[in-house]
Order: C-alpha cells, then structure tokens, then sequence
C-alpha cells in the first residue's frame, strides 16, 4: 500500500515541509547563480556590488538552514512513522511545530530580502553568520529563534513515536531510521545551544537597545559551537538516505546495521567538541585547544570512512544481486538510470572528495593558507551542497511519488539531472579550491584588486572565474530541472498505482548483532556533553570571567 | 558483533591514516615550530583605540637588533598603515610580530599567497609572527566580510633588503 | 533493464552518454588540474606572460637629450620576475662613451642593484644594451637609472615606467 494511503496524515506533513524546503531551494539557488555570475565579472547586471552582500546573505541562510531543515523534517517524519509503523503522536502539536518554523523562517527571509528595498528599515545583510557587531533588524534575530523552537519541538514528536513503539515493543532494538532520526535530533539539541545562547541572551536584545555591547569573540564563538555540528545536520539525513534506501534502490541490502549505529553515534559525541577549527586564526583563543579542535576533527574522519565503506558494500551486494560481475565490473550492474540511484551515489562520490578538503581546513597550520579564501566554499559545496543537496534531491524522485500517490512526471529529466549536477559541481569547486590556493578571498564581491596579484599554480584567474561561472549555470539549470520534475508531479492527478516500490529489505547484518548500548541514548548524551565541556569550558569561562559584554562592542549595522 | 574481515582492515587503514594526519599536522606546529594564533594578545577597548600607546598610532617600530613589531589597525574599509598608498615596510631576516586588532567590526588581514593570515576581532589583538627571507611585495586583503566596501578593502606590505632598510614606517 | 528504442535513442546508450560524460568528464578536469600541479611542481612549471612596460614621461627617443650621443629606448618588458630593458645607443658625439642602466627601483621601493653598461662605443658607432634583472617577488619596476659617460663625466636621468 502506497505510504499516503496508510498514513495520509504523515505523508501530508512531508509534502508540507519538503513545499517549503523545494521554495527556499529554488530562490537560494538562483541567488547562488547570481553570485557566482557576479564576483566572476561574468555578469554583473543583476545585482550591484553592495547588494552582493544580501543576495549572499540570502543564499547561505535559504540554503544552509532552510532548505536543509525542512527537508530533514520532512524525511525523518516519513522516516520515523514508517519504521516504527506509528502515527504521529498529536496533529495539533505537529502543526504547531510547523507553523512555528515555518513563521520563523519567513520573517527571518523577509528580513534579508528587505535589504534590497532601501526604503524598507529591515534588513539583514549580516551573511549566513551574522557576527557581531554587524547587526541586523531584531526581527532577523526574532525569526532565527522561532525557527530554532519550532526545529527543537519537531523532534519531540518523533521522541514521542519513539516511546509510544517501545511501551508496546520493550525488547526490541529500535529500527535503524529512529535510530538515526534520534541520535540527530540529540546531536542538535546540544549544538543549537550554542546559537540559542547567542541570539536570545546577547544578539536580540542588542537589537532592541536592551543591552549596548555584545563581546564579539564570545558571540563568534557561540556560534561556531552550532557551526561546525550544524553541518552535521546536513549530513546525518544524507547518510541516513545512504545506508537505509540507497542499497535497496542498488538492488540489495544494507551490508551493516550495527556500524550504521555506531556511525550516528560517533556524530553524537564528535560533532560538537571541534568548533574551533572554524577560529584556528581567531585572538582571544588559547592555541592548546586549537590543537584538541584539530585532533578532535581528525577523528571526525572515522565516521565518514566507515560509512564509504558500509554504502559501497552495500551497493556491491545489490549490483551482484542484479547480476553483476567481477572486481570492478559489478558496478555496471547498478541501476544508473535511475536518478533516485544516481544521485545518491555521485552524491557519494563527491563527497569522497569534499571529505579530504575539509581535512585540508582541519589541519589547524595548513589552515592559515586557505582560511577565508574561496577554498572554503568549495569544499563546502561538495559536501553541503552535493551530500546533501543532491542525496535530498534524488531521494525525493523515490518519496515524492509515495507521499503524493501520483506517479513521477518528466522521468527523462529526472535521468539527466543528478549528471548535470555532478558535472557542474566538479567545474564551480574545482576552480574555487584552485583560486583558494592563490588566496582568492571568498565573501567577495569583487576579488579584483590593484595591489593584489593572484598567483595560480595551474591555469589563469581567467579560466577560474570562467569555470566558476559555467559550473554555477549547470548547477542551477539541473535545480531547476529537479523543480520541474517535482512541480509537475505534483500537478498531476492520480491515477493508478505508483512505478516506486516503496519497500525496504532488511540489512544483510542486523540490530541484533550489535551489543544493546548502542541503543542506549543517556550513555552517549552524558559523553557527548562531557566532551562538550572539556573542549569549550575553559576558554568560554575566560570569555566570560572578564565580562560577558566585555570587551564590548557597540552595533554596527552595514550599509 | 559481528564485523567483516574487509571492514576491520578498512578500520585499521582508516585509523592509521586519522593517525598521520595528526602527525603531519603536529609536525608542522613542533618540528616546523610554526605557532597557532592565540590568546597572548592582549584586550583593548575597540571604542578608545586613538588613546592606545600603540593602536593610537599604528606603524612598524624596531623592538630589538633583530626584532620588529607592526601594529596594525583595520577599519572599514582600510588597514592602517597598509591602505592609500602607506605600505606596510618591514625588513628581511628579521622577525616580525604583527599585532592587529579592529576598531569597528571583525576584518581579516590576509597577506595574499602567504599563510600571513589572521582575523582581526575587536577587542582582541592577534599577534603573530613571521620571517620574510627574501625581498619582496605583497598584497593585503580583508577576508572577512566587513560591510559594503569590503571588496575595496586592500593595502600593500613590503619585505626590504635588509641592508635597503631605515627602520620605521617613514614617519 | 530492457532496451527500448525512443526516437532512435537506446536507453542504453542514454545511460552510457549520461555515465560516461557525467563522471568522465569530471574525471578530465581533475586529472587536468593534477597533472597541472604535478608539472608546477617538478617540471619546472610554465612561463607568464610578458608585460610590456612604456616610459611615464617620454622623450623615448633620446633619453638624455643633453648628451649629444642619441640613446634611444626600444622597449621594456617583464615576464614572471624577470625585467629587461633595451636601448639602443647611438654615438653621435665627437669622443668615446659608454652607455649603462640600472639599478631597477621597484614600485614598493627595493632596490635592484647591478648596473649593466655597454663596451665604450667609438664616435658613429652604435649598440643595443640589452639589460636583465631579476625582481623580487611580486615586483613591478618602477625606475631605472640611465646614464651616459663621456671622458669619466656622466649624464644620468631617471626613467619612470607606467604599466
């Protein structure tokens, strides 16, 4: 039975959160298309230099905080209720949620988008990261914390199907997606408190007048305690796609269920403990904890290598089931037709690669070359913007149909899309991590100086900007390929029963094979907020010891 | 638990290599001995910079036979000295320490093509120190995002021939 | 999977163009960039392109115009960092002279030291000085001395570049 039959209510929240998770996608992503067209020169009609600033703004906070969390709530609700084969636990407390986060992010979009409007007093062109004393209009701050409250109350729902299924199946191991769906949510309420502390204690009454100075280095360093976790949030639906659908779409099985778990919970306790690698170049940061961030972030590797392990067994198994054979010649067998496969897998593949460039960040002295430069953007836009971005996109091609009941519209686009992707992604991050390496600055709107040379090691800044701006055009042509795909599925009536086989086998190893403390969330909470505090505690208390709105700045708001 | 044979070799390798990574990084800050920026910079009051003994009046100074301290101010949309023609002049084979801060929002001072890179908060100096072993010139940009004229934010540093070099910034 | 004619296009044949240009492509321009670096790195790596440098205030025709030798500038040209200068010296005086450039100041003010002089050049004679330097890194030149000596006494002017 189709999922919308069996749970309409539940399938009608996914259709709601990915609607508005598709809307930030389509208007975030043209921004980008602007921008790379115009720090490159390519094109600089759109927009000018100033505005640069707001349309960047815009694109990091549609893209990076809504575009992924809506769809993250959409997927885990799905996800939640059909492995636990639960309904939700209260319509009204869902809605709530939702119109919560919803509210929030619209005032916080209208805020940034009013930064075009001269004659409109909300703005927000403080970028994705807001740093002090760049301050924007309070209602930019007012929308972040509705938004954050309502992601917080999203997964109490999901905690509340998660004891409702065990009061009813006390010896079971909890099903691998409320596994995963819980241990993120865990890993966000520890890192949004970071953010939460910042924006609610410091930020938004420095708004409203209420206070005159906010210390920047301890604002700064609230919010990369959220941001490095945060990208983590990005990543744990990716990876909760890879390892619970994907080998089923390769034709197989899951290779591992207990490594999947250990996995989320090496996310749990690491995510968190690392944000200094985000300040390896900050003052007022003691450089003995630079060095714990780093060796903490290297271990962040672990995870990430054994999922590439994991998914590619996985998806070995699959393709010999089809019939595949040899050392490498199984991998003609997989399904490459099918873009819920496709892209799932360059996805992947791409992240392979934006993996080892984050080493590169992480390696605290090696950071000095490339901090702040367009080196950073393109690793981020491999993992992000292709683990993430892609692996939800694709994904969507397998539940969009089941929630919807209607059959997927325009295949032959859908195919085309997750390639052109690929293929765009490899040209705009190829180009950004080489201009990185000649010190190309990112946030810019124009990196073209008269007392700056860019020393290239390979090709010109010419052929860069000319990479950066043909691989921003096939980026946003595939996005809105997928958003027609997804529109005109959505406009069309039902008919007959969906091409999507929505099942999924159980793993080749499962739950059962792993010892039950994998399951037992209190034990890894406590050690994740020891280390939590191990890592931040000192070097917060010494921010604070001396002041908290000391030494202390007054607001600045951008032009 | 159960754990394929493949997947244990798969642990080792990836452990040894988290394992080297560390290692070439910890090789780089005790071998190498380059230094992490850190918190040895002293506080300052952001609003009162003009009435600091040396943000007050910003430049390169000699601190000792071979030592040389730069402090350096940045602001929107400058570095001072280092923008509008008031290049930063410093001498080869001498150690100098960089010591910038920010009067108004966080900048970033980045000698393009080097790891001479540091943010500059306020409220915070970032001290940090580099060698220049040959002659040569550099362009300084802002890397941080500092308001709308943060693409014109730019100045220019220049390593002297030690036997070129009267000490100071030309005052 | 079943293969279906479709406008004359296999399905198949989809797949493979998709497959192989969307990860073959890929693979060309990382393996591009790599082979790049590797050829930056050990294989002496490649040459800029040149630059030529005009003079800021002219009179390139003779240089010193008080000098009766006619020193003519022929052209200036950096590529990477190294910067030559041409001139052509023409003795149209009645004694033997010789003709030298340099040192170089560059545009943030180090000095390139070496000056680079002709053989003496008997009256009606000529020759080209074909002069080399190399800058430091990131180094524009800024001036560069030009002198003219007749019988020990010499004539100099400073010459000013423009990019």
């Amino acid at each position: 039975m189709t999922f919308i039959d069996e749970r309409p209510e539940v399938a009608r929240m996914v259709r709601l959160n990915f609607t508005i998770s598709f809307g930030a996608l389509l208007v975030g992503g043209l921004f980008g298309m602007i921008q790379a067209l115009h720090r490159t020169d390519v094109f600089r009609g759109f927009v000018n230099s100033q505005d640069y600033y707001t349309v960047l703004t815009g694109h990091g906070v549609l893209l990076a905080l809504f575009f992924t969390t809506f769809f993250l709530s959409g997927l885990f609700t799905w996800g939640v209720s059909r492995s636990l084969d639960e309904p939700l636990p209260n319509a009204t407390a869902t809605k709530g949620w939702f119109t919560l986060m919803f509210s929030g992010a619209t005032i916080a979009a209208l805020t940034v988008l009013g930064g075009f409007v001269p004659s409109m007093p909300f703005k927000a062109d403080v970028l994705f990261t807001f740093y002090a004393p760049l301050q924007a209009h309070p209602l930019f701050y007012v929308g972040l914390a509705m938004f954050l409250v309502g992601s917080w109350l999203s997964g109490l729902d999901w905690f509340r199907m998660y004891r409702s299924w065990n009061k009813k199946n006390p010896d079971k191991r909890v099903p691998l997606q409320t596994f995963m769906a819980l241990t993120t949510m865990l890993m966000w309420y520890i890192s949004t408190m970071g953010v939460a502390v910042e924006v609610l204690f410091f930020l938004l009454p420095w708004s409203l007048g209420i206070i005159d100075t906010v210390d920047p280095l301890l604002t700064r360093t609230l919010f990369w305690f959220f941001g490095h976790p945060v990208v983590y949030f990005w990543l744990m639906p990716a990876y909760f796609v890879w390892y619970t659908i994907l080998p089923k779409l390769s034709g197989g099985r899951l290779f591992s269920d207990p490594l999947a778990r250990v996995v989320f919970l090496l996310f749990l306790i690491l995510s968190t403990p690392v944000g200094y690698h985000h300040q390896y170049l900050d003052p007022g940061i003691p450089s003995g904890f630079k060095f714990v961030a780093m060796t903490n972030t290297m271990f962040l590797l672990l995870p990430s290598l054994l999922t590439a392990f994991t998914v590619v067994a996985s998806m070995e198994h699959g393709a010999r089931q089809r019939g595949g054979k040899g050392y490498l010649g199984w991998l003609r067998a997989l399904p490459w037709d099918n873009p819920a496969f496709s892209g799932s897998a360059l996805a992947g593949l791409m992240f392979a690669a934006g993996g080892f460039s984050g080493m590169i960040n992480a390696g605290m002295n090696i950071n000095y070359l490339v901090h702040n430069s367009t080196w950073v953007p393109g690793h981020f836009h491999l993992t992000v913007g292709t683990a993430t971005a892609l692996t939800f996109m694709s994904i969507s091609y397998w539940l969009w149909p089941q929630v919807t009941g209607k059959r997927l519209q325009h295949r032959r686009l859908a195919m085309v899309q997750p390639y052109v992707w690929f293929v765009g992604m490899t040209l705009m991050s190829n180009a950004l991590h080489r201009g990185g390496l000649a010190g190309i600055p990112r946030r810019t709107a124009e990196p073209q100086y008269n007392n700056v040379n860019f020393e290239t090691m390979v090709g010109s800044v010419g052929e860069l900007r000319l990479q950066i701006g043909i691989g921003a055009i096939l980026l946003f042509t595939s996005l809105f390929m997928f958003l027609l795909v997804m529109t005109g599925t959505w406009l069309v009536d039902r008919r007959g029963s969906i091409a999507v086989d929505g099942h999924i086998p159980a793993p080749l190893s499962g739950p059962n094979d792993s010892p039950t403390i994998l399951d037992n969330f209190r034990v890894w909470v406590v050690l994740a907020i020891v280390l939590v505090i191990i890592a931040y505690g000192i070097p917060l208390s010494s921010m604070v010891i001396d002041g908290p709105l000391s030494p202390g700045s007054p607001p600045i708001v951008p032009v | 638990m159960k754990i394929h044979r493949f997947e244990k070799a798969w642990l080792a390798v990836s452990l040894l290599l988290i394992v080297g990574f560390i290692a070439t990084v910890t090789y780089g800050a005790v071998g190498e001995g380059i230094e992490m920026i850190g918190d040895e910079g002293e506080e300052v009051d952001p609003t009162k910079l003009n009435e600091h003994p040396k943000f007050g009046d910003p430049g390169v100074e000699k601190t000792g036979p071979n030592e040389y301290a730069v402090y350096v101010v940045a602001s929107q949309f400058q570095f001072t000295p280092g923008s509008f023609g008031n290049p930063i002049r410093v001498p080869t084979d001498a150690n100098v320490t960089f010591y910038v801060t920010t009067k108004d929002v966080i900048h970033g001072f980045d000698v393009a093509g080097t790891n001479l890179n540091t943010m500059a908060i306020p409220g915070q100096v970032a001290e940090v120190t580099v060698r220049f072993d040959e002659p040569g010139e550099y362009g300084i940009l802002c890397n941080e995002y500092c308001g709308s004229g943060h693409h014109g934010m730019e100045g220019k540093l220049v390593a002297v021939p030690k036997s070129q070099y009267e000490g100071g910034d030309g005052e | 999977m079943t293969e279906s004619e479709q406008s004359g296009i296999s399905r198949r044949t989809i797949i493979r163009v998709l497959v192989g240009g969307g990860i073959g492509i890929p693979i060309a321009v990382e393996s591009a960039t790599l082979l790049g670096m590797l050829d930056e790195q050990f294989g002496g790596g490649g040459e800029g392109d040149a630059t030529t440098l005009s003079l800021a205030n002219d009179g390139g025709d003779d240089l010193l115009s008080e000098t009766p030798q006619v020193e003519r500038f022929v052209e200036a040209t950096q590529r990477d960092r190294k910067f030559v200068a041409k001139v052509d010296f023409r003795n149209a005086g009645d004694a033997p002279a010789t003709f030298a450039l340099g040192p170089v100041v560059t545009g943030g003010g180090i000095r390139v030291d070496g000056v680079r002089e002709t053989e003496t050049v008997e009256p009606g004679d000529r020759t080209r000085l074909t002069a080399e330097w190399e800058l430091p890194r990131g180094s524009e030149p800024a001036t560069v001395e030009a002198k003219t000596t007749v019988d020990g006494e010499s004539t100099t002017r400073t010459l000013q570049f423009e990019l």
